[in-house]
């Protein structure tokens, strides 16, 4: 995703940035995996690291489309619709991902019900990504 | 399911609702904001190019202003003036107490002076061709192309439609943007034959004009000053210009009318 990001952001972000960005969270999630939860365990900071970390890619993308007034018609692009996926799963999900311990402790039904609205999104998020793929292959040089 | 557990449920689901809600403002957000954008822009690119456009035609309207002073200048004040004194000279040069050396002499000097009115009067008339302004577009490029064909050439002239008066600044437009043409052919094409089309269509005058010179490619540099000006004068009236030239050298002009003609001129 930080690949996508920097080709679709361009200059307009270092991309020492975006390294810096990558090798922190693999960083992370190694040490994450090594003296934290484990690999078992359900991610409690990382998975909210993550989300943070693509929102704000997101953000920047369409702060990068509305300062640069270049794209005439973004619904008709593929970076817009990757970036309106991104935006609205991982921020639906924000909630869950920082309260991932206290769902795990819920009975059945109540984590399941909480399972739901994750897959809801989840399914939008493909739906969207859909869309994306449709415009990539309609309008190819189009970010 | 607990009561407690309900809640949690609940506060979950409600609070997903609303930041996707919240993030579905901020996707529509940009897109009306850049939708507002694009619409400011074009709305500028516009306004943009019609004063551009209105600067052109002022610039030009100028300029032929300036030629019909100057050519009223010099056919009412410097020919009026020299026809006095040609006239004098050939009154002194015939009177009994002139002798004959004075008066072959003065006649000289009336044929020299014959020569410039001849000159001022063609000069005068290049720069504002009455004949546009009396008998049209038709007559104004027939004037035009008589003196190409005592240079050598064989110019001909083709009209298709039915002719109409499009108005004094269409006139004046196409007619200078020939004779730059038919100047460009004559200093640099090295042709021998000039073709002119003229074709009256109810809302556009088209013009196809060719010779059988060296083309586009191999004409001097600043034949292409000569072009430009024709673009600008063309494009001031809101019409099209193209040029083409790998077997001799042809240029399309096309005006479109504000409304369509029929009148007969």
């Amino acid at each position: 995703m930080l690949r996508l990001f920097g080709l679709l952001l361009g200059k307009s972000i270092a991309s020492r940035w975006l390294r810096v960005a990558g090798a922190t969270f693999a960083l992370a999630w190694f040490t994450n995996l090594a003296v934290g939860d484990g690999l078992m365990a359900l991610p409690t900071w990382i998975r909210p690291l993550e989300a943070i970390l693509l929102v704000s890619l997101a953000v920047r993308y369409f702060l990068k489309i509305m300062s640069e007034g270049v794209v005439r018609n973004p619904a008709k692009t593929f970076g817009f619709w990757v970036s309106t996926g991104v935006l609205i799963f991982f921020s639906g999900n924000m909630l869950l991902f920082v309260f991932s311990k206290t769902v795990s402790d819920l009975s059945g039904r109540a984590y399941l019900a909480i399972w739901e609205v994750h897959a809801a999104l989840a399914i939008l998020l493909y739906l969207i990504y859909t869309l994306a793929i449709v415009w990539a292959r309609k309008n190819p040089t189009s970010s | 399911m607990g009561p407690e557990e309900s809640d949690i449920v609940l506060i979950f689901t409600v609070s997903a609702t609303l930041i996707v809600l919240l993030a579905i403002a901020v996707v529509l957000f940009v897109l009306i904001y850049q939708k507002r954008m694009v619409d400011r822009d074009v709305e500028l690119q516009k306004l943009k190019n019609k004063r551009q456009h209105e600067l052109l035609r002022a610039t030009i309207q100028g300029a032929e202003r300036e030629r019909k002073r100057l050519a009223q200048e010099l056919h009412d004040g410097v020919g009026s003036q020299f026809s006095g004194l040609q006239l004098t000279l050939a009154y002194r040069a015939h009177h009994p107490e002139t002798s004959a050396d004075q008066a072959a002499f003065l006649d000289e000097a009336c044929a020299m002076i014959g020569e410039g009115l001849e000159g001022i009067r063609r000069v005068s008339h290049n720069l504002l061709p009455s004949t546009l302004e009396e008998f049209g577009l038709i007559q104004a490029l027939q004037d035009c192309i008589a003196p190409v064909q005592k240079a050598g050439f064989t110019p001909a002239l083709e009209v298709k439609g039915t002719p109409f008066r499009p108005g004094t600044q269409v006139e004046l437009g196409l007619l200078r943007a020939m004779q730059e043409l038919l100047n460009n052919t004559i200093k640099h094409a090295n042709a021998t034959q000039v073709h002119i089309c003229l074709t009256f269509d109810p809302y556009s005058i088209s013009i196809r004009y060719s010779d059988n010179g060296v083309g586009l490619s191999q004409k001097l540099p600043h034949s292409g000053i000569g072009l430009m000006n024709i673009q600008s004068r063309v494009g001031a009236l809101g019409g099209t210009v193209s040029f083409e030239g790998s077997q001799g050298f042809v240029a399309k002009i096309n005006v479109p009318l504000q409304a369509p003609n029929s009148s007969v001129s």
